[in-house]
C-alpha cells in the first residue's frame, strides 16, 4: 500500500503522506496512495497532470479563513451553503423538504467513487461530511458556494433524493491565489426523482481544482447538468453516473471558455445499466491563447441495457494557433439493441461569416464575439431555470468582452 | 462617386483582376456582365475588403476616399453595401439582433445616434413586407433553413434598411424566380436617386429588365473590355460572351 508515494513522492505527496500519518491512516487514504496524485501516465489523466501541476508542497488551507468572493448568483434566490476552504456553513433554515447536517466523515466511499484517487483523497482528508437529503419537490435552488483560498482544502458532500423528489443544485467554484481544492460529492437519486445541477467554475491562474461528482439514478430518475468552466491552472470537473434503474436519463450541457494558459477538463462517465435509459450530451469549448480544453466522455452500456439511447457531441472552437483541444469520446457497448452515437469536431472561426458580418458594419471584435456566442449558445438554452442560465450568459459575455 | 482605377487583385498569388477601371457617377446604375471566371466576384469582394483578396496595384475611391485603406466595417460605415452572391447561414445568431447591431454599429461610426428598439422594429417589419419575408423568418437564426431565394430576400432586406450610398449587387438574380426578380427591381428602384449608386453584377440580362442600367460593362479576363448603353446587355443576350473571352 502506498508504494508509489513511498518510492518517489513529490514534495506535495510527501506532505500528504505526513498529514495522513498524523491523522491516522484510513482505507480511503490507502486507496489514494495506490496511485498518488494522478499524473499523465495514467490514461484517464493523460491531459490533466495533477501531480505535475503541484509538485511543491502546499500546506492545508487555514480553516475559517475568510475569502472574499462576490457570489455570481446573488440575483438568484437560493439557499446558500458556503464551503470555504472545505468548511461548510449556512445560515437560516433550508427550504421545505431539505435537511442539511454535518456529520463526522469516515463512511465508506460509494462504489462509483471508490477507485478514484482524488475522490479517495477528499474522503480521507475532509474534516466532515455535509449531508443533504431532499424529499418532495423543492423549487428553491440549493447553492453550494465553494470558495478556495491559498492552500489545500478537501470537502465531501452526500446528497440523497428520495423517490419522486426534485431539486436544483447550483455549484459555484471560485478561488483566489495558489490553491488545491479537492471535492467529492456522492448522490443517490431515487426512483422518478430529478436533480438539476448547474455549475459555474472560475478559478485563479494558480489554482488547481478537482471535483468528482458521483451519482446513482433509480428507475425513471433524471439528472440534468449544465456547466460553464472558465478554468484555472488545472481544473478537472468529473461526473460519474450509474443509470441503475430502467428509464433513467441524463442530460449534459457544458462549455469551457478559456484564455491565457488556463486549463479545464470536463470528464464524464455514464454507465447505462438498465433498459431504456437515455443520455444526451453536448460539450463546447472556445479556446484562445495557449489555453487547453479537455473533454473526456464515456458511455458504457452494460449487458442487458437494451434500448439505451445515448448521444454525445463535443465541439471545439480554436481562437488561436496555440490553443489546444483534447477530446476523447468513448463508447463501450455490451448490448445489441441500442442507439449510441458520438461526434467530435475542432475548428477555427468561420472567416467567411466573419467577413459577412464586417461587411454589414460590425467591427472585427463585435463580429467574433457574436460568432463565438452563437457557437456556445445552445449550451445555455435551458428554458427552465431562466435566471440561472442568465447568470451563465452574463459570465460568457464578460469573457467575450475581453477574449473575442 | 465610385472610381476604380487600374485595379489589380490576386488570390493566393494568382492575378484575377488585371487593370480594371470603372467610373460610376452618383445617381447612376451600372451593370457589369461577364462569363464565369472573368473576375466578377473578385471585384465585389476586393472592393468590400475581403482579406484573401490582395490588391497589388490600382485604387478604389468612394467620393474621393480611398476605400482600400479601410477595414470592411469602415467601408460599410462609409455607405458601401455588398449583396452577397452566396449569403451564408449563421446558426445561433438571431436575425433581428444581428441586423440591429450592424445598423447601430454603422450609425455610431458615422456619429449618428443609435436607433431605438421600437423604431428598429417598425423599420424592419416595414421593409420585410417590401421584400416578402414573413415575421416568422425574421425570428429564425440568420438565414438558417432559408432557400436560396429567401437568402437573397434577406440581402435585399438589409439593403433596404441600411440605405447604402453605394451598393454592389453580386449576382443577386441567380436562383430567383420572376416575382423575386421584380422585388429586387422594386427595392433598387425605390432607393435609386441622386447621391446613390449601384453596381449590378450579373450573367444575364433578365434582371436588367427590372433595373434599367445607365451603363453596361463587359468584364473578361480581369478587365473591362467593352462599355456601352443598356442595349449592350441585349446584344450580349443574343450573341453571348464568346467574342470577349477569345479577345481576353
Amino acid at each position: 500500500m502506498g508504494q508509489t508515494l513511498l518510492i518517489n513522492p513529490t514534495a506535495m505527496e510527501a506532505g500528504l503522506l505526513a498529514s495522513a500519518e498524523a491523522r491516522g491512516r484510513s482505507p480511503a487514504f490507502d486507496a489514494f496512495a495506490k496511485t498518488g496524485l494522478p499524473h499523465r501516465r495514467l490514461e484517464a489523466w493523460k491531459w490533466t497532470d495533477v501531480r505535475g501541476a503541484m509538485r511543491a508542497a502546499l500546506p492545508e488551507a487555514a480553516s475559517g479563513a475568510e475569502v472574499i468572493a462576490p457570489s455570481s448568483f446573488s440575483a438568484v434566490d437560493a439557499f446558500e451553503i458556503t464551503v470555504m476552504n472545505g468548511a461548510a456553513e449556512w445560515s437560516g433554515a433550508p427550504p421545505q423538504g431539505v435537511a442539511v447536517e454535518l456529520a463526522k466523515s469516515g463512511e465508506a466511499l460509494s462504489p462509483l467513487a471508490a477507485d478514484h484517487p482524488l475522490g479517495s483523497l477528499a474522503a480521507a482528508f475532509a474534516n466532515n461530511t455535509l449531508n443533504i437529503s431532499i424529499t418532495g419537490g423543492v423549487a428553491r435552488p440549493i447553492h453550494l458556494r465553494r470558495i478556495a483560498g491559498a492552500g489545500a482544502s478537501y470537502s465531501r458532500v452526500r446528497i440523497k433524493l428520495a423517490d419522486g423528489a426534485s431539486a436544483t443544485l447550483i455549484e459555484s467554484f471560485d478561488g483566489a491565489g495558489a490553491y488545491f481544492a479537492n471535492s467529492l460529492t456522492e448522490a443517490a437519486i431515487g426512483a422518478n426523482a430529478k436533480l438539476t445541477r448547474d455549475i459555474l467554475q472560475d478559478g485563479s491562474d494558480e489554482g488547481v481544482e478537482t471535483a468528482l461528482f458521483a451519482a446513482s439514478l433509480g428507475a425513471g430518475a433524471a439528472f440534468h447538468q449544465t456547466a460553464l468552466l472558465l478554468g484555472g491552472k488545472l481544473i478537472r470537473m468529473e461526473t460519474r453516473l450509474a443509470l441503475e434503474g430502467a428509464g433513467a436519463s441524463a442530460d449534459f450541457k457544458s462549455a469551457s471558455i478559456l484564455s491565457g494558459a488556463r486549463h479545464a477538463d470536463l470528464t464524464t462517465h455514464i454507465a447505462h445499466q438498465s433498459t431504456g435509459c437515455a443520455t444526451r450530451q453536448i460539450h463546447k469549448s472556445a479556446l484562445r491563447d495557449r489555453a487547453r480544453g479537455v473533454f473526456q466522455g464515456k458511455f458504457l452500456v452494460a449487458r442487458g441495457a437494451q434500448k439505451t439511447d445515448a448521444e454525445m457531441q463535443a465541439k471545439a472552437l480554436l481562437l488561436s494557433d496555440t490553443a489546444e483541444a483534447n477530446h476523447k469520446p468513448e463508447l463501450e457497448i455490451y448490448a445489441d439493441d441500442v442507439q449510441c452515437a458520438h461526434g467530435s469536431t475542432a475548428g477555427a472561426i468561420d472567416e467567411e461569416a466573419l467577413f459577412y458580418m464586417r461587411q454589414r458594419g460590425l467591427d472585427e471584435h463585435q463580429a467574433r464575439a457574436l460568432l463565438i456566442e452563437a457557437f456556445l449558445a445552445d449550451v445555455f438554452d435551458g428554458a427552465e431555470r431562466i435566471n440561472i442560465a442568465e447568470v451563465m450568459r452574463q459570465r460568457m459575455h464578460a469573457w467575450l468582452e475581453k477574449a473575442a | 462617386m465610385l472610381k476604380i482605377k487600374n485595379l489589380h487583385v490576386a488570390i493566393d498569388g494568382a492575378e484575377i483582376l488585371r487593370g480594371l477601371s470603372l467610373d460610376i457617377p452618383a445617381g447612376e446604375v451600372h451593370a457589369v456582365m461577364g462569363p464565369n471566371g472573368s473576375g466578377k466576384s473578385t471585384l465585389s469582394h476586393a472592393i468590400a475588403g475581403r482579406d484573401a483578396y490582395e490588391v497589388t496595384a490600382g485604387s478604389a475611391k468612394l467620393d474621393g476616399e480611398n476605400l482600400l485603406a479601410l477595414d470592411p466595417n469602415e467601408r460599410a460605415a462609409k455607405g458601401l453595401f455588398l449583396s452577397f452572391q452566396h449569403p451564408m447561414e449563421i446558426p445561433g445568431v438571431a436575425t433581428m439582433n444581428f441586423i440591429r447591431t450592424a445598423l447601430n454599429a454603422q450609425r455610431r461610426a458615422r456619429g449618428q445616434e443609435e436607433m431605438s428598439s421600437a423604431d428598429f422594429l417598425r423599420l424592419i417589419r416595414d421593409k420585410a413586407r417590401l421584400v416578402g419575408l414573413s415575421d416568422e423568418k425574421l425570428k429564425r437564426p440568420f438565414n438558417v433553413g432559408f432557400s436560396g431565394g429567401e437568402k437573397k430576400r434577406m440581402e435585399m432586406l438589409q439593403m433596404a434598411i441600411f440605405e447604402p450610398r453605394f451598393a454592389i449587387m453580386d449576382e443577386t438574380d441567380s436562383g430567383l424566380d420572376i416575382d423575386a426578380l421584380k422585388m429586387v427591381g422594386d427595392v433598387v428602384n425605390a432607393l435609386r436617386g441622386p447621391g446613390r449608386g449601384f453596381l449590378v453584377i450579373t450573367h444575364y440580362q433578365r434582371l436588367l429588365e427590372h433595373i434599367r442600367p445607365d451603363r453596361v460593362h463587359v468584364l473578361a479576363g480581369g478587365r473591362i473590355v467593352k462599355s456601352g448603353g443598356p442595349e449592350l446587355a441585349e446584344e450580349l443576350e443574343r450573341s453571348g460572351y464568346d467574342q470577349y473571352t477569345e479577345a481576353a
